[in-house]
């Protein structure tokens, strides 16, 4: 541990049994503070598990784990006072306006009646709740109830953040604007701590990623170190004609001097690309003037999907079937 | 119930914004009490069916049957009701203090509470608060409607202000009973639905409308010693109004036991609660 910087958020070797069920078997996490983890895993890898240790609700079996340099176990007071935590479901006051929310949780929170008044109005116009202000969140959408969930969970300014599977069930467009909000919360110096399903989620917002399953971290990195743990970038071309698929692998295998592969069922032709723009130029010139129709011609990197798939086994999809 | 330490009040005014201090469980207390009358405010079907219901009774009982129940005339067994009326409003609001408790406590609400700094058991203190505040108002509007059918106190105001303890005392400790049903019912709706079939045949089986001599022998003990016959016995006594004649034990110890009662189930259900309320999640 760096004595100038301590992590926000610490675990080790935290255990919990649920009857037979490892919900944690072992998990090991750091969060550098100001930075973004994001913890991937598919249902039941135990992400929620996590949170609920990290953020005092629950205790492990066995492990140590501290947030904000305090102990979960032994100062839960302290932890509380510097976290905030928004869980699965959004948890507010259905009955109760967007304003009286924020207020309540703001009075719950040590705020005085105007202190209180002030910061609701301060997390509306953040979170743009200002002209649903006054209506009962019974009637909100669930983006805006997210926003309401969200906005309860910064009132304190925490200096961790959990979010568990923020926008699990939320249309797209609610989900740019929740990956929004976190981004502004991470400029502001917070540190977040988030579980998702989604990888394009984790790709977006976190600057790691550990990936857990059965209760254990079975990789850590960047989004980039880990794309790149499964495979580089690679150089794909789509044919027009599936005849033509073999002398296009002939002719980019020769020109880039590498193993080119046939996929046939999706037309694609695809290279190991360790310079980008080297196979990019290599690949146009041999394909130029060789009467070759070609539809779609592109380098890319592995998605975190592929990352996630190859990792945790939880599936294939019909690329890995066919490589 | 348990308060922050002075450390952390310290620290958590040091790490977060200035304004932020603990105000203590009695504010947090009074801000979820707040919350609470807000519900009853906006959502006023549980508190209109607890109160209407037997305002309904006392008026069909009372002008239906009022003439063939009573030797002295219809407006002295009416009257006569008036009691028994303010203990079943004490006894169905245990539905609302269930499903409040429930609602409040479902896992995602307290996951929002218990990772705050702050004394979930704010959450019991409220609930109880609330109740009260409300059993107190009921008394109050249920003894208007009394009054507009004929009812008096007779036994000057300190037995009316004993008889308003005895059933606020009562609703104390219907609403732990309340908070123990809500604490292990599965969701808000099942804790309401559980309290009307419960409390229907315990207000029949009792002394409230009839006297026990009335009922076949072998439910007239059951009745004279169903509690709420002795909190509505009591009741009488104190207010000066009419009592039926009887010379069983729990008819002439109506006020003690109108006492004793209450305290037992108190003694059980607040241990039994706060242990239950502890265990929530984890």
């Amino acid at each position: 541990m760096e004595p100038s910087s301590p992590p926000a958020v610490r675990a080790r070797g935290l255990h919990k049994r649920y009857g037979a069920t490892r919900a944690l078997d072992g998990l090991d996490l750091t969060v550098a503070p100001g930075t973004v983890l994001g913890l991937l895993g598919p249902n039941g890898a135990g992400k929620t598990t996590a949170v609920r240790v990290l953020s005092t609700l629950l205790r492990p079996d066995s492990g140590t784990a501290a947030v904000g340099g305090h102990d979960v176990l032994t100062e839960p007071e302290l932890v509380r006072s510097v976290i905030g935590l928004t869980g699965q479901y959004a948890s507010v006051d259905e009955i109760l306006t967007a304003r009286e929310n924020l207020v309540m949780f703001s009075r719950l929170y040590g705020f005085d009646r105007s202190g209180a008044r002030e910061r609701a109005r301060e997390l509306l116009e953040r979170f743009d709740l200002v002209d649903a202000a006054d209506r009962p969140a019974s009637g909100y959408s669930g983006g805006m109830r997210r926003r309401l969930d969200l906005a309860v969970s910064l009132i304190q300014e925490p200096r961790v953040l959990f979010l568990d599977e923020p926008t699990t069930g939320l249309d797209p467009r609610s989900r740019i604007q929740v990956w929004e909000a976190v981004r502004d919360l991470v400029g502001g110096g917070a540190t977040v701590l988030l579980t998702t399903q989604y990888l394009e989620e984790a790709d977006q917002l976190a600057d790691r990623v550990a990936v857990i399953d059965h209760g254990r971290v079975i990789a850590e990195g960047t989004p980039d170190t880990l794309k790149s743990q499964v495979g580089g970038d690679r150089l794909d071309v789509l044919v027009h004609d599936p005849a033509d698929l073999s002398a296009v692998a002939d002719l980019l295998g020769a020109a880039l001097t590498a193993p080119a592969r046939v996929h046939s069922a999706e037309r694609r032709v695809s290279v190991p690309a360790e310079d980008r723009m080297a196979a990019l130029t290599g690949a146009v010139r041999a394909l130029d003037g060789s009467g070759l129709r070609i539809t779609d011609l592109g380098v890319r990197r592995p998605s975190l999907d592929e990352v996630f798939l190859g990792l945790t086994g939880t599936g294939t999809t019909a690329e890995e079937a066919a490589r | 119930m348990t308060t922050t330490s002075p450390q952390a009040r310290g620290t958590s005014t040091a790490s977060g914004p200035a304004r932020l201090r603990r105000g203590g469980a009695w504010t947090e207390v009074l801000v979820l009490s707040h919350r609470n009358l807000r519900h009853m405010v906006r959502d006023p079907f549980e508190l209109a069916l607890a109160i209407s219901m037997p305002l309904l009774m006392v008026l069909l009982f009372g002008y239906v049957f009022g003439d063939v129940m009573s030797g002295t005339g219809a407006e002295d067994y009416r009257t006569f009701l008036v009691p028994a009326m303010l203990a079943m409003v004490m006894l169905y609001g245990v539905a609302g203090t269930s499903a409040g408790i429930a609602r409040d406590t479902a896992r995602d609400v307290m996951s929002r509470f218990r990772s705050m700094p702050m004394a979930p058991m704010a959450i019991l203190g409220a609930r109880t608060l609330t109740d009260m505040v409300r059993a107190a108002l009921e008394i109050i509007l249920l003894l208007g409607c009394g009054a507009l059918i004929g009812w008096r106190f007779e036994d000057g105001v300190g037995g009316a202000l004993a008889a308003v303890g005895l059933l606020l005392l009562f609703r104390f400790a219907l609403v732990w009973l309340g908070v123990l049903i809500g604490l292990y019912a599965a969701n808000p709706d099942t804790a309401s639905m559980l309290v009307y079939p419960l409390a229907f045949p315990l207000t029949m089986l009792s002394t409230s409308f009839l006297p026990s001599t009335a009922m076949p022998s072998w439910l007239a003990p059951i009745a004279e010693w169903n509690p709420l016959s002795a909190v509505v016995s009591a009741t009488r006594e104190l207010f000066g109004n009419e009592v039926l004649p009887s010379d069983t034990w729990p008819a002439q110890n109506a006020q003690l036991l109108a006492l004793v009662v209450p305290t037992v189930l108190v003694a059980v259900c607040v241990p039994l609660s706060l242990r239950r309320f502890r265990a929530l999640n984890h």
